[in-house]
């Protein structure tokens, strides 16, 4: 049985032939077939592989192939070509599950392409036994208007069981020769990413930026509004090619991060200019809602199947079918608004507004530290949840959870923008135990959208066709009392989820984040 | 972890070659297999071109301190504990450890979560080492050339199977070396071959068998397509349902 790979980086390009001279009189190395291919390598916008160490590439010869960062523990599955790959046009193997446990909805895109020369060899002893077995691989990037850039090159070895020896005497070897173990698979790839001009993790749907204490809250409000503006123009470009639903749904992310964020600078801008960026804003986010919407139901269209009986599945696709073919005319209104010079100029000049004369025209008010202004905004946000969540009981209507649930989303901005000024550990616990709250709360909000949102659809089913009409009234009502069975249940766990939120533990979390706790329940 | 033994007490029936080829077929259809060679001639390590380690010995064997000895083959699935020379002493080793039959058993164990199917070639003799064979394997595969004394050595077995209540469900055989163009075999073969323990495949007697001393491969891997490897194919495909 063949063991663990073994791998180095070669400090130049060097031949199989010199790099295994050298090895003890009773070993010999057998040189094996060489292959060319060319790579591409894949991973998602928001490199949802590179995170969690691992690299796709697309093969020419029609092979997906998933690897660690040193090139090991390979699993590989045949597919279509490399210019857009979700984890569902691999389902049924295992390499499509692990992309859809790693990747998720998002798309996998080609990020750059190389050349590699593949040599196999093999070093068996006198008895021709195999002992060591691997490849001599050599990359380089394909350039066009010039010659090939040399991106490294490595040696993959694999041991075979109980040779433990002559493995050891290769690796010192190797050593000599400037062989460094590593992660060569990582390193092309990098190199490679370099010379087009980006780096690995350069995009993040997570927000996340560094505040100093001392900056003002007109300086901090600045950094944050460039860094969100920055994510809205990043996923424009995927929004408008149509790639996947979460580069809508990240710039969305930002749009209100920003609107939240301006929300809260009222009485530190002029009010001129915050009404003006919040009505541009907000009509942003009013012609980019359909699409998300729709994408929200079409997602989950699986889930929907399953909450089904077989007799009520047919009237669903209807209903599915329906979906998409209003998703075609929405999505293409969107684009037009994106690509409409009206957009344009308006978020270039909110650019040109935040980089130029934010500082200039802030107010008094916008010239104080900006932890003491967090501080400020968080606890008030923090008294109001407190107080609005504890007065909700059992027979509360569910307004007032909607309410909660608009508290908690401004919090969890705030949080999120002023992270760095407060301790760490404190402040991802508190995040954490803020994320269950919003989860219920959410879940709760989304289950009662759905059913409205089902119910409007049934009242407009079209008489004419009688016949599919009545099919896919039964498929709507079944789904909709699916709906609201799960919606009571997760009613029934809020307190018991606010509790949690509200606990003594969580309340002395932020006496130590905030100085002094804003409200206590009576 | 299955545990199945190519045992008789004579010698020169196609132990070697039994086990050397059925751990190959078992590791070809995806199970992780470890041959072992108890027979202190070493044969199965020779064909596979595996030498025994110089620091591995009996007393090893019998602590059960066997990972750091065994080694890979060039196939898939597939290693070996090739036997030391030390290992023709172990009857006398396990007549010294208070005479017990599952001494064996013990010593494999710690194998279990590392290998689907641990196969023996054992050497030939009826000892006490047979009866911890008998005791530690889940199926005993006896080879047994067409002749009265092969015949003979086998209802030998059952005798000691039965001695150690051992349910003769363990214990199956089947002709091996067998030639057709001699009346003996094929009487042999109309004779007992119908009986329940017999396998239905046979191994004929084949130069390609012979040869794997000169190719130092299973007969698959050397000739995949000859009569040799599909005959032994077969036989590992009946072993499995049986055993399994």
């Amino acid at each position: 049985m063949k063991k663990k790979w073994l791998t180095s980086i070669l400090p130049e390009q060097m031949e199989l032939a010199t790099l295994l001279s050298g090895l003890p009189e009773k070993y010999s190395v057998q040189e094996g077939s060489v292959s060319f291919d060319t790579i591409s390598y894949l991973d998602t916008f928001d490199w949802r592989l590179y995170e969690q160490k691992l690299i796709c590439q697309f093969r020419g010869n029609g092979t997906y192939l998933l690897t660690d960062f040193a090139g090991g523990n390979r699993i590989q599955a045949d597919g279509p070509g490399p210019k857009k790959l979700f984890a569902h046009d691999l389902a049924g193997g295992v390499l499509g599950e692990k992309l859809s446990a790693v990747a998720g909805i998002r798309a996998l895109l080609p990020l750059t392409e190389i050349a590699r020369r593949s040599q196999s060899f093999q070093v068996v002893n006198r008895d021709h036994k195999l002992i060591l077995s691997g490849f001599l691989e050599l990359s380089q990037l394909l350039n066009p208007d010039d010659e090939p850039i040399f991106l490294g090159g490595s040696l993959r070895m694999q041991e075979v069981r109980g040779y433990d020896k002559i493995v050891m005497k290769v690796t010192e070897l190797l050593q000599s020769r400037g062989l460094e173990s590593g992660k060569p698979e990582e390193r092309v790839l990098r190199l490679a990413l370099a010379a087009s001009g980006r780096s690995p993790l350069d995009y993040c749907s997570q927000f996340s930026i560094v505040l100093d204490p001392s900056e003002t809250i007109a300086q901090a409000a600045r950094k944050i509004f460039l860094q969100l503006l920055e994510a809205m123009e990043r996923n424009i470009p995927g929004i408008v090619e149509d790639i996947d639903a979460e580069f809508l749904h990240d710039f969305r992310v930002a749009l209100r991060r920003t609107r939240s964020l301006l929300g809260s600078m009222k009485k530190r801008m002029p009010a001129a200019d915050v009404d003006f960026y919040q009505r541009g804003l907000q009509e942003i986010g009013a012609f980019t809602g359909p699409v998300r919407d729709l994408d929200v139901y079409l997602l989950e269209k699986d889930v929907y199947h399953s909450m089904l009986p077989e007799g009520l599945q047919e009237g669903l696709s209807v209903f599915f079918k329906e979906l998409s073919g209003q998703r075609v005319k929405e999505l293409h209104r969107l684009k037009k608004a994106f690509q409409s010079r009206k957009l344009k100029q308006f978020l270039a000049g909110w650019r040109s507004y935040v980089e130029d004369s934010l500082l200039t025209t802030a107010l008094v008010t916008a010239h104080e530290p900006c932890r003491k202004v967090a501080v400020k905004a968080i606890r008030k946000r923090l008294r109001r949840i407190l107080k609005d969540g504890s007065l909700i009981g059992p027979q509360s209507p569910d307004d007032t959870l909607h309410c909660v649930r608009i508290q908690a989303k401004k919090l969890r901005y705030l949080l999120e923008f002023y992270r760095s000024l407060f301790p760490k550990t404190e402040m991802d616990s508190l995040l954490k135990s803020l994320k269950k709250l919003q989860n219920n709360l959410g879940s709760f909000n989304d289950l009662s959208v759905q059913q409205n949102m089902l119910a409007q659809y049934q009242l407009g089913l079209n008489a004419s066709e009688q016949r599919q009409a009545l099919q896919v009234a039964a498929a709507i009502g079944g789904l909709i009392t699916h709906l609201h069975e799960e919606q009571v249940s997760v009613r029934q766990k809020f307190e018991q989820t606010f509790e949690q939120f509200s606990s003594a533990k969580n309340r002395k979390l932020c006496d130590v984040l905030f100085n002094k706790f804003p409200y206590r329940a009576p | 972890m299955k545990i199945i033994a190519i045992y008789s007490s004579k010698g020169g029936v196609g132990k070697t070659a039994t086990a050397v080829n059925l751990s190959y077929s078992c590791a070809r259809s995806g199970r992780k297999t470890l041959l072992c060679d108890i027979d202190p001639q070493g044969a199965a390590g020779y064909y596979y071109r595996i030498k025994p380690k110089e620091s591995f010995n009996r007393k090893l064997f019998l602590k059960g301190d066997l990972a750091p000895f065994i080694r890979g083959t060039d196939f898939e699935n597939l290693d070996l504990l090739p036997a030391h020379f030390s290992f023709r002493n172990l009857d006398i080793a396990l007549d010294g450890q208070g005479r017990s039959t599952n001494e064996l058993k013990r010593i494999f164990a710690g194998l279990k979560d590392e290998y689907d199917v641990l196969i023996l070639d054992c050497p030939p003799n009826m000892t006490l080492l047979s009866e911890n064979i008998i005791m530690a394997a889940d199926l005993i595969v006896t080879p047994v050339i067409p002749t009265t004394l092969s015949i003979l050595s086998f209802a030998q077995l059952i005798k000691l199977a039965d001695k150690l209540e051992v349910k003769r469900k363990k214990l199956v055989a089947f002709f091996s070396m067998v030639d057709k163009r001699k009346n003996m075999h094929t009487d042999t073969i109309l004779k007992f071959g119908k009986k329940k323990m017999f396998l239905v495949s046979e191994i004929p007697y084949l130069a390609d068998v012979e040869k794997m001393g000169i190719y130092r491969q299973p007969v698959a891997a050397s000739a995949p397509s000859s009569s040799a490897a599909i005959a032994y194919e077969q036989l590992w495909l009946e072993v499995w349902r049986r055993g399994m």
